[in-house]
């Protein structure tokens, strides 16, 4: 018989462990040039051609590999950087396991061109899937240079898995720009092909590389940060709070310069700028963070883009007390001032008669805080202490399982299920429930001039009068928008954008969907655009910042977003706005028809704000409270 | 500090100060307003520090000081006493008012935390006609944005260039452009004021033959009557507006302003209730009329008004709400449209008047 467990032969070994470091090109252009910053390299310089799967060339000015040393840089495990793992504790080089470089030479077919400095020439090193082809001496300047040709050539799986040149380019672009910001020390040169993307002076001035990589606008707006304790250094820029994003993707962290991702960083940032910016936009950030290698672990993750911090908590603290200082400067306590002082200026209750000023009906500001659902709601909903979170998705919000916790008689047992306030309730998951029907619901009265009572004869039904009028408001309006013909309001002075390179390959990509929308766009010169025509909706006012949107949100999901969803928060303000408020008093045929239309909208049961709108308890349900 | 004076004293005071009352409560003492008695009269003054308002009411001082007083509070209180004679005394940071045989104590803040006005504008006075330059203010004020993202368009760009003076404004879909004659004038100044100044200016300046104004580098201090209006500039560069108002075009229209805003405003009825509001006007300029025809879940409207055309035939659409209010602002019976193209600025004038123009952006479908 055969043995069926067998120890793999090293080639698949290879590959398996390919499979992790090199995900994607990115992963290939990450890897080589992290190798390049721990050879000391100065400048380094970056080609790529389409995504990368066809060539990848990274050459750089480093000490260069000795050519005794040239077969052996491509075995797994090999490395100069660390003799064993207790060295992790004093690491200072990016790489350290030995097994990037093994990695992609398993999946490509690779060319290494080294020369040190103190010798004479230098030595090639041809491979194709792992096995040496050639090593030859040559003549080249001092440094590194490696090219990798026909990426995942004998991985076709992972091939099919790779997405468009923009996209996988555009990846490739935001890592080296995320490199360059962690090392402004070293001048990068991103080419593709022949175009030259980005070029980062090395100078050692981070605000330089951030003008290059984020646009000079957004650059001298920003604000330093500045920190240093016995064990952590801080250094770097953040955005002021009238400058925001509604992704994380301009938020960049670097530890000894690593740059890495951290959940628990974002969200210490994020507490800084906690009730300074509209929630659901996030700031601008590149924080560069100093510490003893001791302090942390890298060994956590493939490509190290996590690393496990050892007293996170209190790094945490420290970040959001720091953030938070920084944006009490002078500077930005200007700038936040200005913006509200501006905006009590003009609103409506300022406006002259005679005068003809247009009032301020809603901006950005107040588009986002309208939605946002009070901080006391959280005290309304407040669960039973002994009672189990009832997932409103499902039930409905009823109350039977309030009474099967076998809690008879309090006071308390209509509160709320906790899930409301959770927000995380999919109106798309939720289906028409089957226990009753719209139709057949019949109002009773309303009660506190706020909520309609109504029964199907076989349960009691409360609702929101304000909640499912804008449910219904929400869905005329999000209609009309798709039936609508998109309009073009242009502009006098075009509003000019700068892009980082990702972006601006969305930008290209999506050029079409764009126009379409309304949006006219016009090449100004690198990668600089102007807004020269925006969509023509009225009180949409900062139009640019929808633009904004469109492109962070393919950012982060890599999908197109509806126009329906980037419009999204208009249309909540509008709905808001349009409908029947609380405290309103209706008549009876009145909330017949609100009911009857809440049960034609798509989703009934929740605001567009996700609160619900109906609420019910059913006839079983009374029996069992008055004992029958 | 005491005084004697009149109901009709305070309430014109409060009145004039109360929309520099700032509305926020980051610095409680500036929801106050300050009174000041000195030898000159009492001042009243408020500011949110991005605009300041003074002024000086000649009143019976009987002994100097100063309070700051919660402005909300006391104009209440100030417009609901009687007409008597009243005084006013101050013990501390409080002050009480006597009227007939009762009195209404109010407590105040402490005056030496209400911020000086800094920086006040020592440099050249330059002499403004005043009914000009409220006229200037009404036929530019309404085009400037409303939103902060880009602050220079939420103000109006004043220039003095010796005997020339021109107030313009845009939001980026429209642009007013006013200008006028400064007899005699010899210095120069060029700023952004913030359009909330602007509208104060408008309100307050009277039928006062001039209006002086002081400028210093970040601020400009306007002197009129009795009052005093010390605002911030809009820091930022204006964009040069000249370059992008058009100098030919293809169709020069000369319209009944009255019929064409009677018209706009009947077609924009139609928009008004539907769910986006989105207010368009299409013209279709042939044979000398031009043509309107707008449907919606609303209704249909069918218009035809008569014009003088020379140039070419052209359809265009725009923003109804821009149209009705810049015709809303011309005075004349007739105004010029020049247009070239569908999706170029097109230009609205009074007829024989070379001082003001309005340039609207069309809409592109």
């Amino acid at each position: 018989m055969n043995p069926r467990i067998k120890i793999l032969d090293q080639h698949s070994i290879n590959q398996i462990a390919a499979g992790e470091v090199v995900e994607r090109p990115l992963s290939v252009v990450k890897e080589l040039i992290e190798n390049s910053l721990d050879a000391s390299a100065r400048k380094i310089n970056i080609s790529v051609e389409g995504r990368g799967t066809s060539f990848i060339k990274i050459k750089d000015d480093g000490s260069g590999i000795h050519s005794s040393d040239l077969p052996l840089a491509i075995q797994p495990h090999a490395t100069s950087k660390i003799d064993s793992i207790s060295d992790l504790e004093t690491l200072k080089t990016l790489g350290f396991r030995g097994e990037a470089l093994a990695s992609i030479v398993s999946v490509s077919r690779l060319t290494i061109l080294s020369r040190p400095a103190e010798e004479l020439s230098g030595y090639e090193i041809r491979t194709e899937a792992g096995s040496v082809l050639e090593i030859k001496e040559v003549g080249c300047p001092p440094g590194t240079t490696v090219t990798v040709r026909d990426l995942f050539f004998n991985t076709p799986a992972r091939l099919k898995f790779l997405r468009s040149n923009n996209t996988e380019f555009g990846l490739i672009s935001d890592m080296v720009s995320r490199l360059a910001l962690a090392r402004p020390d070293v001048a990068f040169t991103l080419r593709h092909p022949d175009k030259v993307v980005f070029n980062t002076p090395g100078t050692g001035n981070l605000l330089e590389t951030i003008a290059i990589v984020f646009g000079h606008e957004t650059a001298r707006k920003l604000l330093p940060v500045n920190y240093e304790d016995d064990s952590l250094q801080i250094r770097g820029f953040i955005s002021p709070p009238s400058l925001v994003r509604s992704s994380l993707n301009n938020v960049i962290f670097i530890v000894n310069s690593r740059v890495i991702r951290s959940q628990q960083l974002n969200q210490a940032l994020k507490d800084g700028y906690y009730t300074l910016i509209p929630t659901g936009t996030y700031p601008l950030a590149v924080l560069s963070l100093t510490m003893s290698p001791s302090d942390y672990d890298v060994n956590v993750h493939p490509a190290k883009l996590e690393i496990k911090f050892k007293d996170e908590k209190k790094l945490k603290e420290k970040i959001t007390a720091i953030v938070r200082k920084s944006l009490l400067t002078p500077k930005s306590i200007q700038i936040v001032s200005f913006g509200k002082q501006g905006y009590t200026g003009s609103s409506g209750k300022e406006q002259r008669k005679g005068l003809n000023t247009p009032a301020l009906n809603d901006n950005l500001f107040l588009l986002y805080g309208c939605e946002k659902p009070k901080k006391e709601d959280s005290i309304e909903y407040q669960p039973l202490k002994s009672q189990e979170p009832i997932n409103l998705s499902k039930n409905l919000g009823t109350v039977n399982n309030i009474a099967e916790a076998n809690y008879p008689l309090s006071s308390e047992t209509f509160s709320a299920p906790l899930e409301i306030n959770n927000r995380e309730i999919n109106p798309d998951s939720i289906q028409h429930s089957p226990t009753f029907r719209f139709e057949e619901l019949r109002a009773l009265n309303q009660i506190f001039n706020t909520y309609i009572l109504a029964t199907d004869e076989k349960s009691l039904f409360i609702i929101d009068q304000h909640a499912a009028h804008e449910r219904i408001r929400y869905d005329q309006l999000s209609k009309k928008l798709k039936e609508n013909k998109p309009t073009s309001q242009t502009l006098l002075i075009p509003e000019t954008i700068d892009l980082t390179p990702q972006e601006e390959s969305i930008l290209l990509e999506y050029f079409d969907e764009l126009h379409e929308m309304g949006f006219i766009i016009e090449h100004f010169g690198e990668k600089t655009y102007f807004l020269r025509g925006v969509p023509f909706w009225p009180d949409l006012h900062n139009p640019g910042t929808i633009f904004r949107l469109f492109l962070d949100e393919i950012l982060s999901g890599s999908y197109r977003p509806t126009t329906e969803k980037l419009f999204e928060r208009w249309i909540f303000v509008l709905a808001c706005r349009t409908a029947t408020k609380a405290q309103e008093r209706l008549t009876l045929q009145e909330m017949d028809v609100l009911i009857q239309q809440l049960g034609a909208t798509l989703n009934p049961y929740t605001c567009p704000h996700g609160r619900p709108t109906i609420i019910e308890i059913p006839k079983k349900e009374l029996e069992k409270r008055f004992y029958r | 500090m005491i005084i004697l004076c009149t109901k009709e004293d305070l309430l014109s005071g409060v009145n004039t100060v109360q929309r520099a009352v700032s509305t926020k409560s980051t610095l409680p003492i500036l929801q106050g307003i300050k009174l000041s008695a000195t030898k000159e009269g009492l001042w009243f003054e408020a500011t949110d520090l991005e605009l300041g308002i003074r002024i000086l009411l000649p009143v019976n001082i009987q002994e100097e000081g100063e309070v700051v007083l919660p402005a909300r509070l006391f104009a209440e209180v100030v417009r609901r006493l009687p007409d008597s004679s009243i005084r006013i005394e101050s013990s501390g940071h409080n002050i009480n008012i006597f009227y007939n045989d009762s009195h209404f104590e109010l407590n105040g803040y402490d005056p030496e935390e209400y911020p000086e006005m800094a920086d006040i504008p020592s440099g050249d006075v330059i002499e403004l006609p005043g009914p000009t330059f409220k006229n200037m203010i009404k036929q530019t004020v309404f085009a400037c944005a409303v939103e902060e993202t880009r602050p220079v368009f939420t103000g109006l760009l004043l220039q003095i260039e010796k005997e020339k003076i021109s107030l313009v404004s845009t939001d980026t879909h429209r642009l007013a452009y006013s200008k006028s004659l400064l007899n005699g004038n010899e210095k120069e100044f060029s700023g952004i004021i913030p359009s909330k100044t602007m509208q104060e200016i408008y309100r307050l300046v009277g039928d006062e033959e001039f209006l002086n104004i002081k400028v210093s580098k970040s601020r400009v201090i306007f002197n009129f009557n009795n009052i005093q209006v010390l605002t911030r500039l809009i820091e930022g560069q204006f964009p040069n507006y000249k370059q992008v108002i058009p100098q030919t075009c293809n169709t020069k229209l000369l319209i009944n302003t009255r019929k064409l805003l009677d018209t706009v405003e009947r077609a924009s009825l139609l928009s008004r209730d539907n769910y986006l509001k989105t207010n368009t006007v299409r013209f279709n300029i042939e044979n000398s009329s031009i043509n309107i025809n707008q449907y919606s879940e609303l209704g249909k409207i069918s218009e035809q008004l008569e014009i003088e055309q020379e140039g070419e035939d052209v359809a265009i659409s725009f923003n109804a709400k821009y149209i009705i209010d810049l015709l809303k602002i011309i005075e004349t019976d007739k105004v010029i449209l020049e247009t070239s193209g569908p999706y170029s600025p097109c230009v609205f004038r009074p007829e024989n008047n070379e001082d003001y123009l309005c340039l609207v952006l069309p809409l592109r479908n």
